[in-house]
């Protein structure tokens, strides 16, 4: 496809989730293909502390500045801040921002739950009258779930659940069984609340698969995979990527912006060398933004032009808009059902091995939930490996234990423990947005993002339902809430971006007016520029966004080969 | 019980060597626990800690005891200090990170506290007491309705933290993971059998109706269209 002119058919930038499938794609395909990711090489076959303990690790790996989710997660320079890399935050907004700069970006520690958006997800603002309806329905992205599902391994069953597709028959690998308290939530829910609760679906291989291995079954899948079994872009999408010979990786690439030609089309990117602070532009017939929702946003706002004034892509105002996180509420209670429970290894996969979909679509229809989007509950039930907090049994205001006394307490309360959380909807608001700080710049010179960020009402009324509902259960099992529980009805929902689940700052859409991208994910006003993140994500619905990231991904880079091939541009 | 010996020895050795290094120039820096974190990409195949162990020899005995009064051998068990919890405080104690810092501040005024009690009673430093005297002294200290009682509570729970995060901490609340298996087993028949009669039994006390998720509507009644 190239020519000595054009070095690189693509040049994509990120190499998580979606950069990932887009150089697997596009090479594919036959593209000479540039991935530039802004951390540094990353390799989990030779940097996973596998079957490690928490004590083997300073600290006993609890939480610090540098590593906010203990010192084993697969995170590297990155966590809630990035040194040298900072943020704002408008006054009165609460919103944190993970990042990575690693080879393989955040799919080094996701936790690997891969749920199919359904057909009412696509269609938000017809069926409620909020939110936006996305450019395509469930049907045209059906295809591409089915194979990133084949491509990448995830587990999972067909229950015929509402608004949760089931994939084609072989298409999942087997769901690993439940654990104890897994098993008792489901029969709580089932039988005293009529509520299912269903295998989960995980990228992470319960058979081998494509070279990789079976889960071992151990070793926290937040430390990363050596054996490939967890879903990691370096592991399992880079590889054959690179075994086409079309790929060329480049590591601690900090691009900062994307250049347009006289036709106003992308012509490629610069980039900082973090080691030698050289700037250096690299050119190519198209450009894949996959940086995450919101480094592409600030990447979009600071590639100005006098073509592009307000940013590239940026004619209606929209890059950075709309951007949405998961909500949710976690209420945490001990339930001496499970304190007799004989010992058993109960690490296996990480992720919660089931889950309860979201059950009141028909309530909703009736009007009788004032919130238009649900939450699907997450369990977490186990004896898993203890954190360090685990035990920590006394609290203020109880009667202080120590002694002997004390170990009995802490068994129990290690055995007994659920948790309860809401993964819950989010319609995008006016108030909640990030736009390039008129001030603060990071150790680049470059400005920074600013986040504005409101809950609406609609997720604390679901918030708040949530809680409630949870504390019920907890008592319907015969337990004790320890943790969680909101004060009256004052809703408690986590801040924004908590969930690292940020998507919408580029959305999809039919009008060029108030979205970014057409349907096929590439700019209205640049159309040889494609975005691979969640930043084209329209609505955000109650599941998580890695999977159908990937299966965008997979779709706009099938579309942009064919471009390429026609050679429209 | 196997005390975990091997790793919390290197990383003591670690942090030897990093004390070393900072005694003559920035030894009263050190003094205060300063010094440099891990950093944001420290290796994850040999983990070292990397500022220096700096609590008195006196502090680390006084905290050996307390170690021994909050988790005393059981059985098998070792206690809290032959594990040597109170030498993982001492890494705790020392760390550059606010968190650290805020619990060294509380943790070594609980000590100062402790010894004026066996001073006041026994004329002897609280690492220096008899043992039932130190019980007396953690109690009193404890039982104290401001910041003895939220310092109590702390240490408790550190040293909670710091053993059942190993070998010893594992085996007593029942973790047997962290080993490989082929395929993660379903629930044995005897457990579903158990978890089945503690749901009848809850059953019991559940209401009657068959839809009862709807009891959860509540004040959330009202329309959701705009």
């Amino acid at each position: 496809m190239t020519s000595p002119s054009e070095p690189y058919d693509a040049i994509i930038v990120g190499s998580g989730a979606g950069g990932g499938m887009a150089a697997y794609v596009l090479t594919r395909a036959g593209a000479r293909v540039l991935l530039l990711e802004a951390g540094r090489h990353y390799d989990p076959r030779t940097e996973t502390p596998m079957f490690r303990t928490h004590a083997d690790a300073p600290l006993r790996a609890a939480p610090t500045p540098d590593k906010p989710f203990g010192y084993f997660d697969a995170t590297v320079d990155g966590g809630w801040a990035v040194p040298g890399e900072p943020y704002t935050v408008s006054p009165g907004s609460q919103f944190t921002w993970w990042r990575a700069r690693m080879l393989g970006g955040r799919t080094n520690h996701w936790s690997c739950m891969s749920l199919r958006y359904g057909p009412y997800d696509f269609e938000q603002y017809s069926r409620y009258g909020v939110g936006a309806n996305w450019p395509i329905g469930y049907e045209q992205l059906a295809p591409y779930y089915d194979r990133v599902e084949r491509l990448i391994g995830v587990f999972g069953a067909a229950e015929g659940i509402e608004n949760s597709p089931d994939s084609p028959p072989g298409v999942l690998l087997p769901p690993p069984a439940p654990r104890a308290g897994e098993l008792f939530t489901q029969m709580v829910l089932g039988r005293r609340f009529g509520i299912p609760v269903v295998p989960s679906h995980g990228a992470i291989l319960t058979r081998p698969m494509n070279g990789r291995a079976a889960c071992l079954n151990a070793t926290p899948c937040l430390w990363g995979c050596s054996v490939g079994a967890k879903f990691q872009t370096p592991t399992v999408l880079l590889p054959p990527a690179l075994d086409t010979g079309a790929l060329e990786v480049r590591t601690d690439a900090m691009v900062y912006e994307v250049t347009v030609d006289t036709r106003g089309l992308a012509s490629g990117v610069t980039y900082i060398d973090k080691h030698s602070g050289a700037h250096i532009a690299v050119r190519a017939r198209s450009v894949v933004l996959a940086a995450s929702a919101c480094e592409t946003a600030r990447l979009l706002l600071h590639s100005k032009s006098a073509a592009f004034p307000q940013g590239l892509a940026n004619g209606s105002g929209q890059v950075g808009r709309h951007l949405t996180d998961t909500a949710s509420t976690s209420v945490t209670g001990q339930v001496p059902a499970l304190a007799a429970l004989p010992p058993v290894n109960e690490d296996a996969t990480s992720i919660n091995h089931v889950y309860a979909p979201w059950w009141g679509f028909k309530e909703q229809a009736q009007g009788r939930l004032s919130f238009p989007t649900g939450y699907f509950t997450s369990i977490t039930a186990g004896r898993t490996m203890p954190w360090f907090s685990d035990a920590f049994v006394n609290a203020p205001g109880r009667r202080l234990v120590y002694g002997a006394p004390l170990r009995a307490r802490v068994r129990e309360s290690y055995a007994s423990t659920i948790s309860l959380s809401s993964r819950g909807g989010m319609i995008p608001n006016a108030r909640s947005y990030c736009e390039l700080d008129p001030d603060v710049r990071d150790r680049w010179g470059l400005p920074v993002l600013r986040f504005h960020w409101q809950w609406g009402t609609h997720e604390l009324a679901q918030a708040r339902h949530a809680n409630r509902f949870f504390q019920d259960v907890i008592a319907a099992m015969g337990g004790e809430v320890i943790a969680g529980a909101q004060t009256g009805d004052t809703p408690r929902i986590s801040a924004g971006g908590e969930n690292i689940h940020e998507v919408g700052t580029t959305r999809m859409g039919s009008d060029p007016s108030s979205s970014v991208l057409t349907a096929w994910s590439h700019a209205w006003e640049v159309r040889n520029l494609y975005v691979a993140d969640g930043g084209p994500f329209a609505s955000h619905p109650d599941k998580n966004p890695t999977l159908t990231i990937m299966a965008l991904a997979w779709r706009a880079s099938e579309h942009l080969a064919n471009s390429l091939q026609r050679r429209d541009f | 019980m196997a005390v975990p010996i091997s790793r919390r020895a290197a990383l003591r050795f670690a942090g030897a060597i990093t004390a070393a290094a900072h005694l003559p120039g920035h030894a009263q820096v050190a003094a205060r626990g300063a010094g440099r974190g891990y950093g944001t990409d420290p290796s994850m195949m040999n983990p070292v800690v990397t500022w220096p162990l700096t609590l008195a020899a006196a502090q680390r005995a006084a905290l050996a005891a307390v170690c021994d009064l909050v988790l005393p051998s059981q059985g098998s068990r070792p206690s809290a200090g032959e594990c040597g919890i109170h030498e993982f405080l001492d890494e705790w104690l020392s760390a550059p990170y606010p968190r650290m810092q805020q619990d060294r501040e509380q943790v070594t005024r609980a000590l100062l506290e402790l010894d004026r009690i066996t001073m006041r009673s026994h004329h002897l430093p609280f690492a220096q007491a008899a043992r039932p005297d130190q019980a007396a002294a953690f109690a009193a200290f404890a039982a104290d309705e401001g910041p003895g009682r939220s310092a109590a509570i702390r240490i408790v729970n550190l040293i909670c933290g710091g053993y059942f995060t190993t070998p010893a901490g594992h085996a007593d609340v029942g973790y047997v993971g962290n080993q490989a298996l082929a395929e993660f087993a379903p629930p044995a028949p005897e457990v579903v059998r158990q978890l089945e009669a503690a749901v009848a039994d809850l059953a019991t006390r559940w209401p009657k109706s068959s839809s009862l998720h709807l009891g959860f509507l509540g004040s959330e009644n009202t329309s959701i269209h705009h």
